[in-house]
């Protein structure tokens, strides 16, 4: 009888939410909300398909999403491992949520809209990083804008130096491999060549 | 060359992807790799990273929209129950509850965790339900405090990823980061919108 299956059920459970946390969703992007997107290297790409939802990270230089018009944002695709779980989910359902986060802030910034995949040539070209374009861009017709201060940030302490782990505290992409394949791929070799093929397919 | 604000002009044309065919024309084969690490359960490896884990972004979908929201608290907020279940304890928010919401309408979920200091990151998709049992919700009590419910997610995909984003965007250096004072208060940008819309 705990799992709550209905809105009215969560209504009950949770109240109406206050008008601070509606009054600032938009429709557009406000010259506000634009210095967030402007001073934002990492967002978190929310899209979903027939096999299911996926949340991808998307990063690059500060302002990676370029402000096309208040109605319109868009971003490049840098290169990844090709699996392209999201841009598959947009051919096939445009809608997207975008999360912003900004660095050193405790706030968030929320976008919610549907996309498109363009490869125009001018386009993938004004995206260029050290010489090279895109593949594809992310086009987003924005519906809905709104920041969040986000308690999420403030409890987990992102962005204090201190709560950091070490990276070698963690098992390795290669050993994560190696355990999955029975050694077939990944190991320390595969550590080893990763930086060298990380620079040379940054862009 | 081509203006790339004239985009919208040349639009619709041949340069919208619309197909898979078109995006596997595109981007070719994935990386053999991309495809070993991803399985249906939580391995040992998958679980110390989930465990090292204070911030993730919840996606969900609904009638409205894709919605995409943060979600923290320490380290290892989100409780491993076994290798094929994790929980999330709902803690205060702003009541908008669009992720719940969304929940109870369209099962789908897909979590992204983030690891402050590591370039790696962990994605797992699955489905999930809203449990409000009171012994489930006090077993996630901070300093006396329940949540009021509990997202227990059953796990269908799990892989990490050395995300080249979280590398691009320098997203742990502490040098980058922003003076907070540098960008707009909430008081400042509620103004504005209350100001426009009375306008």
């Amino acid at each position: 009888m705990s799992v709550i299956t209905s809105v009215d059920q969560l209504e009950a459970l949770y109240g109406i939410p206050g008008e601070t946390s509606t009054a600032k969703e938009i429709d557009h992007i406000s010259p506000h909300y634009r210095r967030y997107i402007e001073a934002s290297p990492f967002v978190a790409l929310a899209t979903g398909g027939p096999e299911g939802l996926d949340c991808s990270p998307r990063g690059d230089a500060r302002g990676f999403v370029r402000i096309h018009d208040d109605k319109t944002v868009m971003m490049p695709d840098r290169r990844g491992n090709n699996r392209v779980d999201s841009l598959r989910n947009i051919v096939r359902d445009p809608r997207v949520g975008l999360l912003f986060l900004i660095p050193g802030s405790g706030n968030t910034l929320r976008l919610n809209g549907r996309a498109h995949l363009s490869t125009d040539p001018a386009l993938l070209d004004s995206f260029v990083m050290e010489g090279k374009p895109p593949r594809s861009v992310i086009v987003i017709a924005v519906e809905r804008v709104y920041f969040q201060c986000a308690r999420a940030i403030l409890r987990a302490e992102l962005w204090n130096p201190e709560t950091h782990v070490a990276a070698d505290a963690l098992p390795s992409a290669g050993d994560i491999l190696a355990a999955l394949s029975n050694n077939r791929v990944g190991g320390p070799a595969y550590d080893a060549e990763w930086p060298g093929r990380a620079k040379a397919s940054m862009w | 060359m081509l203006d790339w604000r004239l985009h919208f002009l040349r639009e619709p044309g041949m340069s919208i992807v619309t197909t898979l065919a078109e995006l596997d024309d595109l981007y070719g084969a994935a990386v053999p790799a991309s495809i070993t690490k991803e399985i249906d359960y939580i391995s040992a490896e998958y679980a110390r990273y989930i465990e090292a884990s204070p911030f993730v972004t919840l996606a969900t979908v609904g009638p409205e929209g894709l919605d995409c929201s943060p979600r923290g608290d320490t380290n290892g907020f989100v409780r491993i129950q076994d290798e094929k279940t994790v929980m999330m304890p709902d803690r205060p928010g702003n009541n908008r509850i669009d992720s719940l919401r969304n929940i109870v309408r369209d099962p789908r979920v897909a979590l992204l965790f983030l690891i402050p200091g590591s370039g790696n990151t962990m994605r797992i998709n699955g489905r999930a339900r809203i449990d409000t049992d009171p012994a489930l919700r006090d077993s996630f009590a901070v300093d006396g405090k329940a949540p009021r419910s509990v997202i227990v997610v059953a796990v269908e995909r799990v892989y990490v990823q050395c995300a080249r984003a979280v590398i691009r965007a320098d997203l742990w250096n502490a040098a980058r980061h922003v003076d907070p004072d540098s960008l707009p208060s909430i008081a400042q940008m509620l103004g504005a919108i209350a100001a426009r819309q009375t306008a």
